[in-house]
């Protein structure tokens, strides 16, 4: 039995990675900037689960949080930093503001989460960092930039991590889920208010769009992960759901068609050459 | 010809980049924070080369650069965003006002020039964007993650444009160069005030004080700016330009190592979608 600290717990995928913690036997600290949908895990798991309010961009409410968190639990073994909203708009669309927000919760947040909840994990030579990644972070799409670009810097940021943690035996974990069926492109949704009709075909704002339905089941991604964590070989890097293994795939192949293909060019910059 | 602006101009790959460009007869707006040392440049090129003092990270300096520019020579048709700085700490180590800075510098500033010189590429429907990352960032190392994480945003923000104003008749490239014979290592490298000592053995051996690779790196930067020239200019040039026969190397293990964890858990990835009727 593990502690788990969940961010992003009240919906979507966050609730249901708290959810199977709780039913694989964990102790779990479901945290989330409205509290008010936990109630009920917490009143069905009274004994197992804690539920503490935390707005990941703020330092008070992080501190406060992750010290609650060690005082009742005794710490930290599995920080999900799962919390992040989306944000679409081409990238000459993006907002100053927008994007400053955009940034606190998708990037700076979990990385100062990660800072608060080290110096547990270290100390206690055990530990699991899962960030909460997007295959968007490998795939960007039009209207996607931004978003991609916050997710891409937490992976970068996760891989040195990674190799900074593992020799006090600590893992890092990042998922990079695909297309599951969330309040995703609902409430965690925002779009910027300004727009440049230059864009409004390749971000599909002309006539009715079509999105696809979501193929992904947030219950199956959540008991992937917790299977994964709960493992003793522990994946640096976990793809979740067939379309985003198609797309990650898809986009390796093209990545190294292009090395490949300027090859020449690439190695005549060498001194020596 | 057409007229370049290149930022971080003053030395390393910016400067080589600049001197190639005006050898061969293109405009050139050279920028960076202290324009002291581009000077001999202007002096040499009068009539082609413009100096402007530029902190990327002042949006009003970045309008006044890129005025200065339009104004100058008419438009501006690379935009080449080359400043940028290393930063070493672990994770854990970073402060918040020393990541602020170099993701000011790194990402935010790059993207604050795009958004600039866009609308008048977007009128003339030409124009191309370089941007210059890594091979940092597909393989981030101890002490770098916050450096990768700058210039992994980079990319992911560009592959996005390049879709977004692609259809615009304006390209937009990144450049991945290994490890060039520049002051990267040197004069514009940053680190973390505090220090941790666990991480003695891993961050620790790339701070500064301890890094030998400065003054030993294989790449070219004169060698590089002719490649970037050409390809700017060549019909077919792909998204992302690795720099250097060491970023092909990292970058194919880098690929592998990737392809080979996603294999091995495939089937578990493949557990996660809906099936039957909620399919």
């Amino acid at each position: 039995m593990s502690t788990w600290f969940v961010t992003g717990a009240s919906s979507g995928l966050g609730r249901a990675i708290a959810e199977n913690a709780v039913t694989a036997g964990h102790q779990v600290v479901a945290t989330a900037r409205n509290t008010s949908t936990l109630a009920d895990l917490v009143a069905g798991h009274p004994e197992q689960v804690i539920v503490l309010p935390l707005d990941v961009t703020d330092p008070g409410s992080r501190e406060a949080a992750v010290a609650e968190a060690e005082r009742r639990l005794g710490g930290i073994d599995v920080l999900v930093n799962n919390a992040g909203y989306g944000y679409t708009a081409a990238v000459e669309e993006g907002e100053d503001d927008a994007v400053g927000r955009l940034f606190a919760t998708n990037f700076f947040g979990p990385a100062a989460l990660v800072q608060a909840a080290l110096p547990g994990m270290r100390r206690r030579g055990s530990g699991t960092i899962v960030n909460v990644s997007s295959v968007g972070a490998r795939v960007p799409i039009p209207g996607g930039g931004w978003y991609s670009a916050a997710k891409a810097a937490l992976e970068g940021l996760s891989g040195a991590l990674r190799k900074e943690v593992e020799p006090f035996g600590l893992h890092v974990v990042i998922v990079e889920p695909g297309s599951f069926r969330t309040d995703f492109r609902g409430r965690s949704a925002e779009r910027s208010t300004t727009t440049i009709d230059a864009y409004d075909a390749v971000l599909g704002r002309t006539g009715d769009a079509v999105l696809s339905p979501q193929r992904g089941e947030p219950d199956k991604a959540a008991a992937a992960i917790v299977h994964a964590v709960d493992g003793t070989d522990v994946p640096r890097l976990l793809v979740l759901g067939t379309d985003a293994l198609e797309g990650y795939q898809r986009s390796a192949q093209a990545d190294a068609d292009d090395v490949a293909a300027f090859e020449h060019l690439t190695r005549s910059t060498d001194a020596t050459s | 010809m057409a007229t370049w602006l290149i930022t971080g101009a003053s030395s390393g790959l910016g400067a080589s980049l600049a001197r190639a460009v005006l050898e061969q007869g293109g405009n050139a707006v050279v920028t960076a924070r202290n324009t002291d040392h581009l000077h001999d440049l202007v002096d040499t090129y009068p009539d082609t080369a413009l100096a402007v003092p530029l902190e990327v990270a002042d949006h009003d300096q970045v309008t006044a650069a890129v005025a200065a520019a339009t104004e100058r020579f008419g438009a501006v048709d690379v935009l080449v965003n080359n400043a940028g700085h290393g930063y070493r700490a672990a994770v854990e180590e970073a402060s918040v006002d020393e990541v602020d800075e170099l993701f000011a510098t790194n990402f935010f500033g790059a993207v604050d020039l795009i958004k600039e010189v866009l609308p008048q590429m977007r009128q003339r429907r030409a124009g191309t964007i370089i941007n210059v990352s890594s091979i940092g960032a597909p393989r981030s190392n101890p002490a770098s993650g916050y450096y990768t994480a700058t210039k992994a945003a980079l990319e992911g923000m560009s592959d996005a444009l390049n879709r977004e104003v692609g259809p615009l008749g304006i390209r937009v490239m990144v450049l991945e160069p290994g490890a060039f014979r520049t002051d990267f290592s040197g004069r514009s490298l940053a680190q973390s005030e505090r220090v941790i000592d666990d991480y003695a053995d891993t961050a620790g051996k790339r701070r500064k004080e301890n890094d030998t690779s400065h003054g030993t790196q294989p790449g070219d930067p004169d060698r590089a700016a002719r490649v970037i020239i050409d390809t700017v200019t060549a019909e077919s040039a792909p998204f992302r330009l690795l720099l250097g026969s060491d970023a092909i190397t990292i970058v194919r293990e880098e690929y592998q190592a990737r392809i080979a964890e996603i294999d091995a858990w495939a089937d578990i990835t493949r557990t996660t979608d809906f099936t039957g009727d909620n399919a």
